[in-house]
């Protein structure tokens, strides 16, 4: 219904072009990175200057119709090879009250706080949000309703949102892809706002049915066999839960930006996820310099392969596939340590330069989408310059 | 290197100078008919688009004012980078739009005589018109 819903929106923003207020506007990065190891790569960068990976150019148009709705269409070009360019945001926007907007269509859920905005790296310092907080997969952009509910006093202002929705997209984790889809997509998020400080609580759950075809043809061979409770423990649907607290601060003087997260799940081929960051940055306008700390704890559920060895060479095949299936899911624990510095170009252009020693837990994939050597340690330093521009 | 840090230390100190060097005495003004008081957590929440009881439209000046800086610096306590990099997250996850904003502190004003439930932010030192009620000073 919604898939049909985004295109019905999007056959409305062109009908409406020439009668609708409108307004076009726009964000682009070109980030440069480069890994000091030639054995590792981390986040698509290797040893060689790369501005593929995170670079993007973004076009977003409102059009408005009447005071209380409006129409947006948001869609995001990207530089790497294995990302298809989207569309993002695609939904009708509708404010009953003037402390209420009700979005239909398709929205980026907000699990984070910068969730909504990864693509737009000019709003927050980093030039890579910490990768073990913000990890790809946990983008959604569900299909549904989302609505946001302003409230505040003298002392204190604050939001919440709650939002709904149906999901078919692909998910990257451990380098491996899954076609996920979910039928109920579903989350709050509390947000408090006093002087300087801001902090954000929010639970996320959902149902997903994941498509892998190589794991159910495995599933299969497990239950022909009779292995059917271990067949039955890889499973591919079941319940992602997720919880996350924000706290950030900003003066004149000092910002700070820290988010823990944590995932739980029942589905075989997801991890269990711990991580969190901490950044305190320094302003001197038009500078500001920052340093984070980030680390992720990733576990997937432990495959009890009860396959016995050495009784039937098929069953020792069968046993040696189980294995090496449970060696591709590899854990993304990770610590880090980064520094890095944004200078204002101009009011809508900023120039940022980061440096982030990445220390991954040995014999684990720790982020690092590809280590040459199965032996060698998980470090690296990874070096970064950005231009982030809006318009 | 030496040159690189001196150049840089140069530049942080140009700029804090001329922060130091403008009034930090700013005022908001309301076009309105009774007399309100607001704290700055309110200014705060109206300029920044948070949850306002009151039925005010807040008009701001363009990037690159004095008195906005001001303004940002001394009222709502942030850099006018951090302000530009909200509204920039503001405008694109389409939860807020910053507020209407004039080039000079005299379009403002005019704006705000004209048009009623409008606030807008003044110099301490200038003349407050009479059919306007500071609401924060």
């Amino acid at each position: 219904m919604f898939f049909k819903l985004r295109n019905l929106l999007i056959f409305i923003c062109l009908a409406v072009s020439g009668y609708a207020k409108s307004e076009v506007s726009g964000f682009a990065r070109l980030v440069a990175g480069v890994v000091d190891d030639d054995e590792l790569e981390y986040f698509f960068y290797s040893d060689e200057v790369s501005i593929k990976s995170q670079s993007l150019f973004g076009l977003r148009a409102d059009y408005t119709l009447g005071q209380k709705v409006d129409v947006v269409v948001q869609g995001v070009a990207y530089g790497r090879d294995s990302r298809s360019s989207e569309l993002t945001q695609a939904y009708l926007s509708y404010r009953p009250l003037r402390s209420t907007n009700i979005k239909i269509g398709r929205y980026i859920a907000p699990l984070f706080s910068v969730s909504e905005s990864y693509d737009i790296g000019f709003s927050y310092p980093w030039i890579t949000p910490p990768q073990q907080v913000y990890s790809e997969y946990l983008f959604i952009k569900p299909e549904g309703i989302l609505l946001t509910h302003e409230f505040g006093n003298r002392a204190i202002a604050g939001s919440f949102d709650i939002y709904w929705g149906q999901l078919s997209q692909e998910f990257v984790i451990a380098g491996l892809a899954n076609d996920a889809e979910s039928k109920a997509a579903k989350g709050i998020v509390l947000n408090l706002v006093k002087g300087g400080w801001n902090s954000r609580v929010s639970f996320h759950d959902a149902h997903f049915d994941i498509d892998r075809k190589d794991v159910k043809a495995l599933k299969d061979t497990l239950n022909m066999a009779g292995y059917i409770s271990l067949a039955n423990s890889i499973s591919l649907a079941g319940t992602i839960k997720f919880y996350q607290i924000a706290v950030n601060y900003d003066d004149v003087d000092y910002f700070i930006r820290s988010e823990w997260a944590k995932v739980k799940t029942d589905i075989f081929v997801m991890p269990e996820i711990e991580s969190a960051y901490f950044t305190a940055g320094f302003n001197f306008y038009p500078f500001a310099v920052y340093s984070t700390l980030a680390w992720s704890d990733y576990s997937y559920a432990n495959l009890q392969n009860t396959i016995p060895l050495g009784l039937d060479p098929r069953l020792d095949q069968l046993q040696n596939i189980i294995g090496q299936f449970d060696d591709l899911l590899d854990d993304d624990s990770l610590k880090s340590v980064s520094i890095g510095a944004r200078y204002e170009l101009t009011d809508s252009l900023a120039l940022k330069l980061e440096a982030t020693f990445l220390d991954g837990k040995d014999g684990q994939r720790a982020f690092f989408n590809k280590v040459s050597d199965k032996n060698i340690e998980r470090e690296a330093m990874l070096y970064q310059l950005a231009l982030e521009w809006v318009f | 290197m030496k040159r690189l840090v001196f150049s840089i230390s140069l530049l942080a100190l140009t700029c804090f100078n001329a922060l130091a060097s403008i009034d930090d005495r700013v005022v908001l003004v309301a076009h309105i008919d009774y007399d309100l008081k607001l704290n700055k957590q309110e200014i705060q929440n109206l300029f920044m688009g948070g949850y306002s009881s009151y039925q005010l439209t807040p008009i701001s000046l363009k990037s690159g004012n004095e008195l906005r800086m001001q303004f940002n610096l001394t009222v709502l306590g942030l850099t006018e980078a951090r302000v530009q990099s909200y509204w920039s997250q503001m405008k694109f996850t389409g939860r807020k739009i910053p507020p209407m904003s004039f080039e000079s502190e005299r379009d403002a004003l005019v704006y705000v005589m004209e048009n009623k439930n409008t606030v807008t932010y003044i110099n301490a030192e200038q003349k407050v018109p009479d059919n306007l009620v500071v609401i924060f000073e």
